[in-house]
């Protein structure tokens, strides 16, 4: 699932898919607001699951989102 | 401090901003390419914006950043007594960078690839966002997610440029209240309702009724740009939005009037 939401990332803030999992998504990999909102989109679609609006504040970086995707699919 | 050069406090500021007025502040990033003024740039930050600065990946990014540091520093350093290294921020309630010690003046900074903004007001919370009209497309493909029913319904009936442009409009201002809130995108931004036309921009947030009555809101473009601006007084207001161009430890000049102009 790691890679399939590191891919996600990638694509969408349009960076190399080698990035450092604990890189903030904000400061280090180009994804503002809108950007944030197209990967949980793109997730949503990818892994038809739904992301609460109210815990997207908690994801800073891929480590997070791998967390909180897992917590949602279990 | 004190020190004769481009770092000294201005002399000739544009004065705290009056109730009810925002002063904005832009700067072209790609526009700071000499190497000597970049190391100026730096040599301005304090050793945890450094450490930011450092750790961005993207030379683009770090380059964004670099100069919106800049220009906040400069454009602190127009209002009140310091020179530009000398400012320090610590994270508010919720993250949002403020002043520290607190001074009379409120802040806000939003950038988006060509342009960075620094919004002042003279004590009133304040919020920017800047996106470039390149971006409307992309907006409004998040319509379903993003925009109140009222909004979305209205869509329809704009034709399709004027709903990318109402798109724009609406994801900047409900950025900016929520940047000027300081809490991030947590607020579900469906449950903003703007209106928008000829008269004062209204609020209607489904989750905090009293929240319409306290602020007020102004929509510019800037140069391919939209900006919205939120400010934390009594709604009916239009406020007063003043604009500068500024090449940080340069030159600001007041912005030509046709680099911005109001869209409404």
């Amino acid at each position: 699932m790691e890679q399939t939401l590191r891919n996600i990332v990638a694509k969408i803030a349009e960076v190399p898919p080698d990035f450092a999992a604990d890189a903030s998504f904000r400061e280090q990999l180009n994804v503002d607001s809108v950007r944030a909102l197209e990967i949980v989109f793109e997730i949503e679609k990818t892994l038809a699951i739904t992301v609460p609006e109210d815990r997207y504040d908690q994801v800073k970086t891929l480590n997070d989102l791998v967390s909180l995707v897992a917590s949602i699919k279990r | 401090m004190g020190r004769a050069g481009p770092d000294r406090p201005s002399p000739t500021g544009p004065g705290a901003p009056a109730p009810g007025e925002v002063h904005l502040w832009y700067a072209m990033p790609a526009a700071a390419s000499d190497p000597g003024l970049l190391a100026r740039y730096l040599a301005l930050l304090q050793p945890e914006e450094r450490d930011r600065h450092g750790k961005f990946t993207v030379e683009r990014l770090r380059h964004e950043h670099l100069v919106a540091r800049a220009l906040v520093r400069t454009v602190l350093s127009s209002y009140l007594p310091g020179a530009p290294a000398a400012w320090r921020f610590r994270p508010g309630p919720h993250g949002r960078p403020e002043l520290d010690p607190p001074q009379p003046l409120r802040f806000n900074l939003s950038h988006s690839g060509d342009l960075a903004i620094c919004a002042v007001s003279g004590g009133a919370e304040v919020g920017v966002d800047v996106e470039p009209y390149a971006r409307a497309e992309k907006i409004l493909g998040l319509a379903g997610r993003v925009l109140s029913d009222r909004e979305r319904t209205a869509l329809p009936a704009l034709g399709p440029e004027q709903a990318l442009g109402r798109a724009l409009t609406l994801w900047t201002l409900k950025e900016a209240y929520v940047k000027a809130l300081g809490i991030g995108i947590s607020v579900p931004l469906r449950s903003l309702s703007f209106s928008v036309g000829d008269g004062p921009i209204g609020l209607e947030s489904e989750l905090a009724p009293d929240e319409g009555s306290r602020w007020c809101f102004e929509v510019v473009d800037l140069l391919s740009h939209r900006v919205a601006v939120a400010l934390a007084q009594p709604r009916g207001v239009l406020p007063k939005v003043r604009i500068w161009e500024s090449a940080p430890l340069l030159r600001s000049v007041p912005a030509s009037p046709a680099a911005a102009r109001l869209p409404r």
